[in-house]
């Protein structure tokens, strides 16, 4: 993925963290991703979903990690109605707006399961959190990036058992590929998603960027779904939901 | 949900020119050393007259200025006049950035000019045009804002928004999809304010 990914990892209330057990889990956690990374990569054309794009292995031969993506990528292309299809893209078969959240959140039931309930774990810029940030704050405070001006945010959301992924322009320009216009979309700066699950914030942001200005319907339309919108403009809006677990700034 | 622009600053060092209204409610001059002053906002319905004048800043001092800070957004009340003019004005903000990892360099400064728009009755447009900091090639971004009175996002750097919450901050999620600079960037921002 070449994505940098931070693991922020807390004791119980009260108690010490066992440094020892915390850089275990987070080194499986390590190995999972490089995993992923190397399997469903689109820069290698020797990942497992590239050698897949060219019909040189049918789905069977890969590992069933692939199989359930695959399967994933379906139901939200479905879901979506096309709004997320990793098969639109002019380069074939590209599941990456699905891998990195769902990699992420993976690796968050891998700190859980191995006794870590207060953690966050952010994929580049996709936020998994469990719990809350013992001794700081009862929920994770989770900074929006501004998509239009660098080194800043524009809110800060509290999460306690939820994910936040974001969809936008801030750092790679337009790279969210429009499947119905079949160009890059531009509309939006940035789509915020907060929902329970990781991968399906981050596929729920990445439709509704490419949705452009119907995002907002749509998501409000999403269970479980707080959402938060800049257009291109600078613009923002917020489902209520959003709003009511808005920090910063406060509204007067 | 409405909430007032984003708050401009001049600092020491800035360039060209400065942004002063004549408005009885607001005083607001460029000064050349660190200074805060707010953009006073038009509602709608009422008229600012604004000019453009230039400033020639004192005498920098060779070692980089410390992080001027952004002040929370209020909202500021302009006194109507009868003057209608579609005038241009210039102001350059400049805003800490995160530190450069270069022992003795300390900050990196990203330059930020803003193109504000009146006419008639209202605040039109304000237009961010980013400068990249040295050294990064990317073309500058521009911010454009329709509305005096449209709810914008407004920005908050890094640092102040550690301040304004505490230090409530522990994570950061953005639109990145690969490895970069700018959330580590952030996020380093955060660990060090924090630390």
């Amino acid at each position: 993925m070449g994505t940098a990914v931070t693991f922020d990892l807390r004791p119980d209330q009260g108690t010490r963290l066992n440094a020892r057990a915390a850089e275990r889990a987070v080194r499986r956690c390590t190995r999972w991703l490089h995993w992923v990374d190397e399997t469903f990569t689109t820069y290698s054309e020797d990942s497992w979903v590239r050698r897949l794009a060219r019909h040189e292995v049918g789905v069977a031969e890969c590992p069933g990690e692939v199989e359930d993506v695959i399967r994933l990528c379906e139901e939200f292309r479905e879901e979506t109605d096309g709004w997320f299809d990793p098969w639109a893209g002019p380069a074939g078969f590209d599941p990456s707006g699905l891998v990195k959240g769902w990699a992420a959140q993976a690796a968050s039931e891998l700190l859980l399961e191995a006794g870590f309930p207060n953690h966050c774990v952010n994929a580049g810029g996709d936020v998994a959190a469990r719990g809350a940030p013992t001794g700081e704050s009862d929920s994770w405070g989770v900074g929006i990036a501004h998509p239009l001006v660098p080194r800043a945010l524009c809110a800060v959301v509290s999460a306690s058992e939820e994910a936040v992924a974001t969809s936008g322009t801030a750092e790679r320009g337009k790279h969210v590929w429009d499947p119905k216009r079949r160009r890059p979309a531009d509309q939006l700066a940035s789509v915020t998603v907060v929902h329970p699950d990781l991968t399906t914030a981050d596929v729920y942001a990445t439709a509704a960027f490419a949705m452009g200005v119907r995002a907002a319907d749509w998501l409000q339309e999403r269970e479980r779904t707080d959402a938060y919108i800049v257009d291109s403009s600078g613009k923002e809006w917020s489902s209520p939901g959003f709003a009511r677990r808005r920090t910063w700034p406060s509204m007067t | 949900m409405r909430r007032s622009l984003l708050a401009l600053f001049l600092t020491a060092g800035a360039t060209a020119a400065v942004l002063r209204y004549r408005t009885p409610a607001v005083s607001n001059s460029a000064v050349p050393q660190r200074h805060r002053s707010e953009l006073p906002l038009a509602a709608p319905g009422t008229t600012v007259t604004t000019s453009t004048t230039t400033a020639v800043p004192a005498s920098t001092p060779a070692t980089v200025p410390t992080p001027t800070t952004i002040p929370p957004t209020t909202r500021s009340t302009a006194v109507a006049t009868t003057a209608t003019t579609t005038t241009v004005a210039t102001v350059v903000v400049t805003g800490p950035a995160e530190p450069v990892p270069d022992p003795g360099t300390s900050y990196r400064y990203g330059v930020v000019q803003l193109r504000v728009t009146f006419r008639g009755s209202s605040m039109t447009a304000i237009d961010t045009i980013q400068l990249p900091p040295d050294g990064d090639t990317s073309p500058p971004s521009t911010y454009q804002v329709s509305k005096s009175d449209s709810d914008y996002a407004a920005p908050i750097l890094v640092r102040e928004a550690l301040q304004a919450q505490s230090a409530r901050i522990q994570t950061v999620s953005g639109a990145t999809y690969t490895s970069d600079a700018f959330i580590q960037s952030l996020q380093a921002a955060i660990n060090q304010v924090r630390h």
